[in-house]
């Protein structure tokens, strides 16, 4: 397999090589080559394969990654980011902090929503007071107030410093929706009906579920040439709930973007020449919580043990068949906050380090017995399955429980259990991991773990602008954390795309957001 | 019929939906897993996000007064909302039901279209080769599971002939040729799983009659071999066979789980396995409710039919 992708990545450079080349030819001869780039044509309906049906698109209530795949092409945000994840202007134009607890944003002049009317500072503190009241409200905590400073300005007014404000407003719960369509429709309509300045309005949901959205002839974006953004007439998410129909329906051409395919297909779509398949990995973990609150993992040693047992590459290799990355602690190599110096010197590596955990385990008083609770569902049983033998193999006893997920997240909340898989798809600042997951009672906590030391660190990485001294700061508290091993890490998953092969422009973000403003269809 | 039968029937009728009713509430609340966490899922999930949601859906009060209200509340005809959606449940449920239907008649016609002539045609040959062949088949259809002859299915029409849809649903108003299109393989994929037990069932019981003593009689006092065949034998064998075959339309008319979810159909199956992986109450509690009502309806209905093909059998 590594070497089918070792070729696949040769046969690329070999392309891109031609390609350059005849590019470096056709300009060298002048205009009366033909013209290489493809140019954009307009037009064209996009079918996406969907897994679920749709909870509505309310951006301000849990409508899930399923209803916000939908919001991110109705409604934009202030503040956008690219693959390097770092926030760059969307509408808003640009930011500055007056003073630790002051935001200013600068707006987009030349917005309107779907419904005409035109977007400016209220509509921003409209929407923004829309987020504080509602499921999400607790990520704008910190914000006191928003002052409309004129139509195109707005300053947001804070609690305590928070540098993170911009990285928080990308999100889609922060989306901006049109005031006056929010207040006619009420808040059940516009759930179904949502209207925003995105570059694709809102159609009709079929009785089927399916969603039609339709391209937004106001839209202000352009690409580099001046085309305007979008390119599509339509999109059409379509509800396909058996995944491996998913797949089958994208080979018989009637799906032409498919959300997720299952693992056992990826191989045979990778060597289809009709289908494109796109990963990107992600931020987030696949991860098993250890209850630090009570016996056998409330002993550090024995949780050490543990960590450095598992074989991550076996189980990268196995089970999750090659999908994403093994991973060495919290911060995942796509992050700006990542330092590669933890793959040689981190506290456990991709292999299995049986010496030093049967050291750490005899340091816990030998071997013991627990019990693992585990969502019964691929690929978490093939995980549970391997860790299983993994520990045994140095003298720990695992017990598995397999739970559907919602048994699961009940032990998880409820910290009724010893140690427990779950996944999560991670966020876009270290700060929005770090603060829920590793400081005492965070939000996220769940396994009790505290450690002053690593409390001031986040702390202090969290109120800090600098993005350099945050990046060591949040490097110094995971080599912390992960010697304390709250968590054992798994894996980063990957985001993984798969289109047809007509389908041009598609950028993975590896976020699990399909964003269509810049795709086409070559006909 | 007397008022009397009618009565006791209707009588059995709601208190067998009460009952599951109530079954289905406290089961529902007896398993592991909070409607509230899978809402919030791993991104939201925190204490205060959970208190806010338990009591903003009545969750915090106590069972016995959930339960109470919950029951007022549908005698008045008012089923909820969906705790996922806020969609009221009677709107997702009326939806997923006429999907179910559709599919559910289909499949019964094949089955039925299938199984009866085939079936005949088996017991007349007993012990023969066509016999053999048939039940052979019969069998195939049975122990195969739909969900091979759906992705069969798919792979042979859709993928390689490209003659039929892979998957997705067209309401029959909205376009009638792509809503036939759309059914055509999913009906087939329920309908010879059917037709293997139906056929069965006519087969069994065209031979048992025609052993029966009336059989002899009536061709000794000459009857056409034609009159003996549908006049008596057919006529009696139908009786265990209409039984059946309303059992199987209980079966389909209650949603099929695995149909459903490979074709993509929004049928009732596929709100069920939804809304209780989800934990939704409210969603869940109707559709086994909506369920419960097809099962005795269609019982009543076939042991009304039964009265009509045999005069002997009188409702008390």
């Amino acid at each position: 397999m590594i070497f089918k992708r070792f070729f696949q990545i040769r046969i690329h450079v070999l392309a891109r090589l031609v390609v350059c080349g005849f590019a470096v030819i056709t300009m060298l001869v002048g205009t009366a080559g033909p013209v290489l780039a493809q140019s954009p044509s307009q037009g064209g309906t996009l079918t996406v394969g969907m897994p679920e049906t749709f909870k509505g698109f309310n951006p301000y209530v849990q409508i899930g990654r399923q209803g916000f795949n939908v919001a991110i092409n109705v409604f934009d945000t202030l503040v956008t980011y690219g693959p390097d994840y770092v926030p760059k202007p969307l509408l808003a134009t640009s930011w500055e902090q007056m003073d630790p607890r002051k935001w200013r944003f600068h707006l987009r002049k030349d917005v309107v929503f779907h419904d005409g009317t035109s977007f400016d500072a209220e509509a921003v503190k409209y929407s923004l007071e829309r987020v504080r009241e509602g499921r999400f409200g607790k990520n704008l905590k910190r914000v006191t107030e928003i002052l409309v400073v004129d139509s195109n300005t707005i300053d947001i007014v804070l609690s305590e410093p928070f540098p993170v404000l911009p990285a928080v407003l990308t999100q889609q719960f922060a989306s901006i929706v049109s005031p006056s369509a929010f207040e006619q429709l009420g808040v059940d309509k516009f759930s179904k009906q949502p209207v925003g300045s995105g570059p694709f309005r809102f159609d009709s949901q079929n009785s089927s579920g399916s969603v039609t959205l339709v391209r937004n002839e106001d839209y202000w974006r352009k690409d580099d040439n001046g085309n305007s953004y979008p390119y599509l007439d339509k999109v059409i998410y379509q509800i396909v709930p058996d995944r491996q129909t998913a797949a089958l329906a994208m080979q018989a051409g009637d799906i032409d973007f498919n959300y997720e395919i299952p693992l056992p297909f990826v191989d045979s779509f990778r060597a289809d020449p009709n289908i494109e398949v796109i990963e990107t990995p992600t931020l987030g973990w696949f991860f098993i919580f250890l209850n630090t609150g009570k016996p056998p993992f409330a002993d550090v040693h024995k949780r050490r043990a543990f960590q450095l047992a598992v074989d991550r590459e076996s189980i990268v290799e196995a089970i999750l068949l090659g999908d994403g990355v093994v991973a060495l602690g919290p911060i995942a190599p796509s992050s700006w906050a990542y330092d590669s110096e933890i793959e040689t010197k981190g506290f456990y590596g991709p292999k299995a380090e049986k010496k030093k955990a049967k050291a750490e385990l005899e340091a816990g008083g030998g071997g013991f017995e627990f019990t693992m609770v585990y969502p019964a569902e691929d690929p978490f049983t093939g995980i549970a399955q391997a860790i299983h033998g993994q520990l045994g193999d140095i003298g720990i006893k695992v017990n598995l429980i397999g739970k559907d997920f919602g048994g699961a997240l009940d032990d998880m909340v409820a910290g009724n259990y010893e140690a427990l898989m779950m996944d999560w798809s991670g966020r876009i600042d270290e700060d929005l991991v770090f603060a829920p997951y590793f400081t005492t009672g965070g939000s996220s906590n769940f396994g009790n773990y505290s450690n002053q030391k690593v409390d001031d660190l986040i702390n202090k990485a969290g109120s800090s602008s600098n993005l350099e001294e945050r990046k060591q700061l949040y490097g110094e508290a995971q080599n912390l954390i992960v010697e304390d091993s709250p968590l054992i890490w798994i894996n980063y998953p990957t985001d993984r795309k798969t289109m047809l092969i007509n389908v041009i422009g598609y950028e993975n973000v590896g976020d699990y957001r399909m964003r269509f403003h810049n795709v086409w269809k070559k006909n | 019929m007397s008022a009397r039968w009618l009565f006791r029937r209707l009588f059995d009728l709601v208190f067998v939906m009460w009952f599951m009713a109530t079954v289905i509430f406290f089961l529902l609340r007896v398993i592991p897993g909070d409607p509230v966490l899978m809402l919030l899922g791993m991104d939201q999930v925190s204490k205060e996000a959970v208190a806010i949601l338990r009591t903003e859906f009545g969750l915090d009060q106590s069972l016995l007064s959930q339960y109470f209200l919950w029951l007022a509340n549908i005698i008045t005809g008012d089923f909820g909302v969906s705790l996922r959606s806020g969609i009221p449940v009677i709107d997702l449920v009326r939806s997923a039901l006429s999907v179910t239907f559709v599919l559910a008649m289909f499949a019964l016609l094949i089955g039925v279209a299938l199984s009866i002539p085939l079936g005949i045609a088996a017991a007349r040959r007993q012990g023969r080769m066509t016999d053999l062949a048939l039940t052979t088949s019969a069998l195939f259809g049975i122990s195969t599971p739909s969900f091979v002859l759906a992705l069969l299915g798919i792979y042979i029409f859709s993928v390689t002939l490209k003659w039929l849809p892979v998957a997705g649903y067209v309401p029959f108003l909205e376009d009638p040729l792509e809503a036939l299109r759309h059914m055509v393989l999913p009906s087939i994929a329920l309908g010879l799983v059917s037709a293997g037990i139906l056929m069965r069932m006519m087969r069994r019981s065209v031979i048992d009659e025609s052993g029966e003593e009336y059989v002899r009689t009536a061709r000794a006092k000459g009857a056409s071999e034609f009159k003996v065949f549908y006049g008596h034998i057919m006529r009696n064998a139908l009786l265990p066979y209409m039984t059946l075959v309303g059992i199987e339309a209980g079966i389909l008319l209650s949603g099929t789980v695995i149909t459903e979810s490979i074709f993509a159909l929004p049928g009732l199956g596929r709100l069920m396995i939804e809304n209780i992986l989800h934990r939704d109450y409210p969603v869940v509690q109707a559709a086994v409710f909506v369920i419960t009502a097809i099962y005795v309806l269609a019982n009543f209905l076939i042991d009304f039919l039964y009265t009509v093909l045999d005069p002997r059998i009188k409702v008390k």
